[in-house]
C-alpha cells in the first residue's frame, strides 16, 4: 500500500483553473488578458469563504458545475447572508488593526472575572468594526460610518459603557452612547479610540494618523521624518515644538494638528484609568486647540466637533475611494498598488452608481478578473503575478469557522478563541494579524503555520469522527454531514467508501476526485487501520491529513 | 504552562523512517551534523522597546548645554571605545572593561519618524512602509543552509514582504512548543482532543508531503507551485526541529527573560537559526518609553547589561560550528527603534527623537570602534561610511542594515538597499 502512496505522487488534483480558457500570453494592451479564471466550483469555494466563511455544500458545487453562471447568482445570494455580516468584522479587522490583545483599561479594571479576559478585548476591538459590517449589511451609505450616532453594542459592552442597545437581540446589536457624545459613527466609538491612544505628549496626533490612514487611506506615518533641517530652530525645550513652527514639519502637521484638536473629547487625565476611558468628556472639547494652538479643521475647513469633522469626512471622494480600496485589499488578500487604479475606478463607479453601498462595492470587486484569477502565463510581467494572486491561503478566521461548520470543532480555551488572540493563543502562528507587530495576514506557509493547520486539522479531524461514526455530539450543534454512507464497518474496496471518498474531496477542495487520489487514500486508510487499530482510528488519520491538503489551506 | 518534560511526539520521529531524505537532503540540525554546515555568520538581534537614551551610556555628550546628561554621569573609556559611567550602572562598567575590544558603537544614525511602530520598521527594514522584509529575515532567506527556524523571534516585532516563510515566532507563554509537542489541542483546548499515534500522524504527514509536492511539480501557476513548495519546506523545518531536541519551552512573559537569551543561544549553537531576535523591554517591563521618569532609563541599562554581560560569557563559552567558540561566528545587535530627544521635558523625561545609537559585538565587527558622532546640539553628525570619523553622510538605518548584510554575503545592492555598508564596522 505504501507503494501505491508513492505511485500516485504524480497525480496531484491540482484546481482546475481555466481549464477550458488557459492564461492568455501577456498583452500590452490588456494585461489581465494573461490571467484566467478558476473554473467555477473553485472560483465558488473562494467567494464562498470570503463572503461566508464556510466552503459551498455539495449542492451548491453541483450547481455551478452544471452551469456556471450560477456562480454570479450564488454570489449574489451570499451577498444577504447573515454570516457576511461576521465576514466583513474579520477581513475589517485585519486593515483597522483593532483587534489587540490588551488596551489600557483591563477586565480587571471592571467587575469581570479572568474568564472574561478575552471576551472583553474582543469586544472592545470589534465595535467600530461591527459598526461598519452592520451599516454594509443594511445597505446604507457608507458615508454612515463617520456620521451615524449609533453604535454596535453587546452583553459585555453593556455591562462597562455607557451604552444602551435600540434594538432587541442576545449578541451583537445596535446601540446608543448614553454620554452625549457626537454622532459621528466610529469617529466617536470607545473601541477605534481605545486602539489609537494618545498620551499628554502626543496630545491627539496619532490619532489624527490613524485617522487619515484608515479612512482616507493617506499615511503619514510612512512618510519619512528627519529632524536635521530642525536642528538650527531647536528650542530650549528641545524638538517638542519643532512640528508647530518648521517648515518642513508642517509639511504633515498642518493637516495633523487641526484633526488632532477635534479629538479631546477622548482626552484621558490619567491613562490607563477605565472611569476615563469608558466615557466621552465634552466638557475638554476646547482644550485641543489650545493645547496644539491651532483652530480644529479638515485640510483646511474649520470644523466644530467631531459629528462636524464626519460629515466633512464623508463628502470627501476619498474618503469612498479607501472605503473601496480597503475593500480592494481585504477580497484581494494584499495591499493594492497605483497599478491598481484602474481597477479601483471601475468598482468605486459601481459603489457610487448604487448610492454609496458597500455591499456594491464586494460585489465589483468579486466580479474582477484580479479577484477570479486561478492561473497567470508563466511568463507574465513579475508585477501581474504579484497583482493577480492565483492562490490564497486560508486567514485563520476562515480556517476557523471552515472547520467548525464542518467538524464542529472551535478551538477554545477557558474563555480564549484560540485562533483570536496571542497571548495564550495561536493567531498570529497561523498567519493572523495581532495589529501591532504583525500588521499583514501571512501570505504563505512557514512552520507555525504548518503547525496550526496540522493542530487544527487534528482536533476537527477527532470532533467529526466523534460526532459522525462514534455517535458522541459533545453537546454542540449537529455539523454538516462530511462522511455521508460511512459506518464503521465500511472498508476499502466498497462502493460507498469510494463514494464517500469522492464526497469529501469534492466538498473539501470544490475539485472532483480523481481515482488515483482514491485510490490513494483508501490506501492511506489502510495503512491507519493498522496503526491506529480502529476504524475511528483511521478515519482520524484520514480526516486529518486531508484537512491540511494544499488545495485545503488556500483558496 | 507547557511540562517541558513530556516527551515530543515528533521527537520520536526517525527522520530516515519518512521516507523523505531530509536530513540529508536539508542538513541536520544535530551536533553530528554539524560537519554540513558553511560557517556562516550568524546574528542576534536584542530589540530595546521603546526608545532609548543613548546619551546614558553610548553616546557620551558632555560638555554643553544642550543635551541634559544625568547628574551624576561621568565621561569613561575601555579601549578605544567611550562611554558613559553611572555609579549605578556597574554592570555597564563591567561589561564595557571586559568587552570592549569586541564591540563597537554607531552614533548619530537617523531613523526617520517619531512612531514606535513606524520607526521599528525603519530600523529593521530601513523603510517606514511594508514593502521590505527586515534584515533578520533577509539574511535567513539568503542562507545556503537549510534550518528549522531561519529566524527565530522569540520576541519583539518583525517584518517579512517576500520572506515570511522564513520567520518562526515562538509566541510569548510557549505555544511553539505546545504546537511541536501536541499540548495546543490536548491541554490547551476546551474539548482535549485525542491525537493520532506517532505511526498514524507519520501517514498523514507523508501523506501531505507528497500531496505540495505533487502540486509544487504540477501547479498550473507560479503561485500555485511555490506555496506548494514552501508548504513542504515548512513540513520539512517541523521534522528538521523535532530532530534537533531544542527546547523551545519558554516560561510566561514577565519570567526570567535570560531563558530567552538562552534559547536563543542554543538555536545559534545548534545552527538551527541563522537569526535570533530577542526583545529587553526594560526593567519590570515598563519599555524604554520614558516621556516621564527618565531616571528609569537607567534601570533598564542596567538590568540590560546584566543579560550582555551573561550573553557575552555564554559567546566566549559556548563553542561554534567551526570557530571555537560562539562570539567568533555570532554577531549581536543591540538597538532601540528611536532615540530620546537632548533635553529634558516638563515631566523630567525626554521625547521621541530620530537620531540614536547602536552597539554591536561579536563575530566580524571591528572591535574597539566608534562609528558616527552628535554634534553639540544632540543631533547626528554626518560620517565617513569607510573611516568612521566625521564625513559627508548622514547615517540612517539603512547604512546598518547594509552593514548587517555585507557581514552575512548579502550584498546590499541586490536587496535594493542603495545606502552603503559602514565598511568602519567590518573587521
Amino acid at each position: 500500500m505504501t507503494l501505491l502512496l508513492l505511485a500516485w505522487l504524480g497525480c496531484a488534483d491540482a484546481p482546475r483553473p481555466g481549464a477550458d480558457a488557459p492564461p492568455a500570453r501577456p498583452s500590452a494592451t490588456d494585461p489581465l488578458a494573461a490571467v484566467a479564471p478558476l473554473d467555477a466550483p473553485r472560483l465558488l469555494r473562494r467567494i464562498s469563504l470570503d463572503l461566508r466563511g464556510v466552503v459551498p455544500t455539495v449542492a451548491e458545487l453541483d450547481t455551478v458545475e452544471a452551469d456556471p453562471t450560477q456562480v454570479d447568482v450564488l454570489r449574489d445570494a451570499w451577498l444577504d447572508d447573515p454570516r457576511l455580516e461576521q465576514r466583513l468584522v474579520e477581513m475589517l479587522a485585519e486593515q483597522w488593526q483593532t483587534r489587540i490583545d490588551e488596551f489600557d483599561a483591563r477586565w480587571y479594571d471592571y467587575p469581570l472575572t479572568a474568564r472574561d479576559e478575552f471576551t472583553f478585548d474582543q469586544s472592545v476591538g470589534e465595535e467600530p468594526l461591527r459598526l461598519m459590517a452592520r451599516v454594509a449589511m443594511e445597505d446604507r451609505p457608507w458615508s454612515d460610518t463617520v456620521t451615524s450616532d449609533e453604535t454596535m453594542v453587546n452583553p459585555m459592552l453593556l455591562s462597562i459603557w455607557p451604552v444602551e442597545a435600540i434594538e432587541d437581540g442576545d449578541g451583537w446589536r445596535a446601540g446608543r452612547y448614553t454620554d452625549g457624545r457626537p454622532a459621528a459613527g466610529v469617529l466617536t466609538t470607545n473601541g477605534l479610540w481605545w486602539r489609537y491612544s494618545s498620551s499628554p505628549f502626543n496630545l491627539g496626533r496619532s490619532r489624527a494618523a490613524a485617522m487619515l490612514k484608515h479612512l482616507l487611506c493617506e499615511d503619514f506615518l510612512a512618510r519619512s521624518v528627519s529632524f536635521a533641517p530642525a536642528e538650527a530652530t531647536t528650542t530650549e525645550s528641545g524638538t517638542a515644538n519643532a512640528a508647530l513652527g518648521e517648515p518642513y514639519c508642517m509639511a504633515c502637521h498642518a493637516a495633523i494638528e487641526p484633526l488632532a484638536a477635534t479629538t479631546f473629547g477622548f482626552w484621558w487625565r490619567t491613562q490607563y484609568s477605565a472611569i476615563e476611558m469608558s466615557t466621552y468628556h465634552a466638557e475638554r472639547e476646547p482644550l485641543g486647540p489650545e493645547a496644539l494652538d491651532v483652530v480644529p479643521a479638515y485640510f483646511g475647513a474649520r470644523v466644530n466637533g467631531l459629528a462636524d469633522l464626519g460629515a466633512h469626512v464623508a463628502a470627501d471622494p476619498h474618503f469612498h475611494r479607501c472605503a473601496v480600496e480597503t475593500a480592494g485589499a481585504m477580497l484581494l488578500r494584499r495591499p493594492l498598488t497605483p497599478a491598481d487604479h484602474d481597477r479601483v475606478d471601475l468598482w468605486l463607479a459601481d459603489y457610487h452608481a448604487a448610492g454609496d453601498r458597500y455591499k456594491v462595492a464586494l460585489r465589483a470587486i468579486t466580479d474582477d478578473p484580479l479577484y477570479r484569477a486561478g492561473a497567470v502565463a508563466d511568463d507574465a510581467p513579475d508585477a501581474l503575478h504579484a497583482r493577480a494572486r492565483t492562490e490564497r491561503l486560508l486567514s485563520v478566521d476562515q480556517m476557523q469557522s471552515s472547520l467548525e461548520d464542518l467538524a464542529g470543532f472551535r478551538w477554545s480555551f477557558a474563555g480564549f478563541d484560540q485562533l483570536g488572540v496571542d497571548t495564550v493563543g495561536y493567531r498570529v502562528l497561523g498567519g493572523g494579524v495581532d495589529g501591532q507587530t504583525v500588521v499583514r495576514p501571512q501570505p504563505e506557509p512557514n512552520l507555525t503555520w504548518a503547525l496550526v493547520v496540522e493542530r487544527l486539522a487534528q482536533a476537527s479531524a477527532w470532533s467529526l469522527v466523534r460526532q459522525e461514526l462514534e455517535g458522541a455530539g459533545d453537546g454542540g450543534e449537529a455539523p454538516a454531514r462530511l462522511l455521508a454512507g460511512v459506518t464503521p464497518d465500511s472498508r476499502p474496496g466498497d462502493a460507498d467508501f469510494r463514494d464517500a471518498l469522492r464526497g469529501l474531496h469534492w466538498r473539501l477542495y470544490a475539485v472532483r476526485a480523481d481515482d488515483g487520489w482514491v485510490d490513494a487514500v483508501e490506501a492511506l486508510w489502510g495503512e491507519a487501520l493498522v496503526r491506529e487499530g480502529s476504524p475511528a482510528g483511521a478515519w482520524r488519520v484520514v480526516l486529518s491529513a486531508l484537512l491540511r491538503d494544499p488545495l485545503w489551506v488556500s483558496t | 504552562m507547557i511540562p517541558s518534560a513530556r516527551p515530543s511526539r515528533r521527537s520520536l520521529l526517525q527522520l530516515g523512517a519518512l521516507g523523505l531524505g531530509a536530513a540529508g537532503a536539508l542538513g541536520g540540525l544535530s551536533r553530528s551534523a554539524r560537519a554540513s554546515t558553511s560557517g556562516e555568520r550568524r546574528f542576534l538581534f536584542v530589540f530595546c522597546r521603546g526608545g532609548w537614551d543613548p546619551a546614558c551610556v553610548l553616546a557620551p555628550q558632555f560638555g554643553t548645554d544642550a543635551v541634559d546628561v544625568e547628574p551624576d554621569a561621568s565621561p569613561a573609556t575601555s579601549g578605544g571605545l567611550d562611554w558613559v559611567d553611572h555609579p549605578e550602572r556597574p554592570s555597564v562598567r563591567r561589561w564595557f572593561e571586559q568587552h570592549h575590544a569586541r564591540a563597537a558603537i554607531v552614533r548619530g544614525f537617523e531613523v526617520q519618524s517619531v512612531s514606535h511602530e513606524r520607526c521599528a520598521k525603519l530600523l529593521m527594514t530601513g523603510r517606514p512602509d511594508e514593502g521590505r522584509d527586515d534584515w533578520g529575515a533577509m539574511l535567513a532567506a539568503a542562507s545556503a543552509e537549510a534550518r528549522a527556524l531561519p529566524y527565530l523571534v522569540l520576541g519583539g516585532p518583525s517584518f517579512t514582504a517576500l520572506h515570511a516563510d522564513q520567520v518562526v515566532r515562538s509566541g510569548s507563554n510557549g505555544q511553539l512548543a505546545a504546537l511541536l509537542d501536541g499540548g495546543a489541542i490536548t491541554l490547551q483546548s476546551d474539548r482535549p482532543a485525542l491525537l493520532p499515534t506517532v505511526a498514524g500522524d507519520r501517514l498523514a504527514d507523508a501523506f501531505v508531503r507528497n500531496r505540495a509536492a505533487a502540486l509544487e511539480a504540477t501547479g498550473r501557476s507560479l503561485l500555485n507551485r511555490d506555496l506548494a513548495r514552501r508548504y513542504g519546506q515548512a513540513l520539512d523545518r517541523i521534522d528538521l526541529l523535532s530532530a534537533s531536541g531544542l527546547d523551545l519551552s519558554q516560561p510566561p512573559g514577565g519570567g526570567d527573560r535570560w531563558s530567552t537569551f538562552s534559547t536563543a543561544l542554543d538555536a545559534l549553537e545548534a545552527g538551527a537559526s541563522r537569526c535570533v531576535a530577542v526583545e529587553y523591554d526594560g526593567l519590570w517591563s515598563q519599555t524604554w518609553d520614558t516621556h516621564s521618569a527618565g531616571h528609569m532609563q537607567s534601570y533598564h541599562w542596567e538590568e540590560l547589561f546584566q543579560y550582555l554581560l551573561r550573553l557575552s560569557d555564554e559567546l566566549g563559552r559556548r563553542p561554534g560550528l567551526l570557530e571555537d567558540r560562539l562570539q567568533d561566528e555570532v554577531t549581536v545587535v543591540v538597538y532601540s527603534e528611536m532615540g530620546r530627544g537632548p533635553r529634558l521635558n516638563s515631566t523630567a523625561g525626554k521625547d521621541h527623537f530620530t537620531y540614536t545609537s547602536a552597539l554591536l559585538f561579536g563575530g566580524g565587527i571591528a572591535g574597539g570602534r566608534i562609528v558616527g558622532g552628535y554634534t553639540d546640539t544632540g543631533f547626528g553628525r554626518p560620517t565617513d561610511v569607510r573611516t568612521g570619523g566625521a564625513g559627508d553622510t548622514p547615517l540612517l538605518a539603512a547604512h546598518l542594515g547594509a552593514t548587517l548584510l555585507t557581514l552575512g554575503d548579502i550584498d546590499p545592492l541586490s536587496v535594493g538597499i542603495e545606502s552603503p555598508a559602514i565598511e568602519a564596522l567590518l573587521a
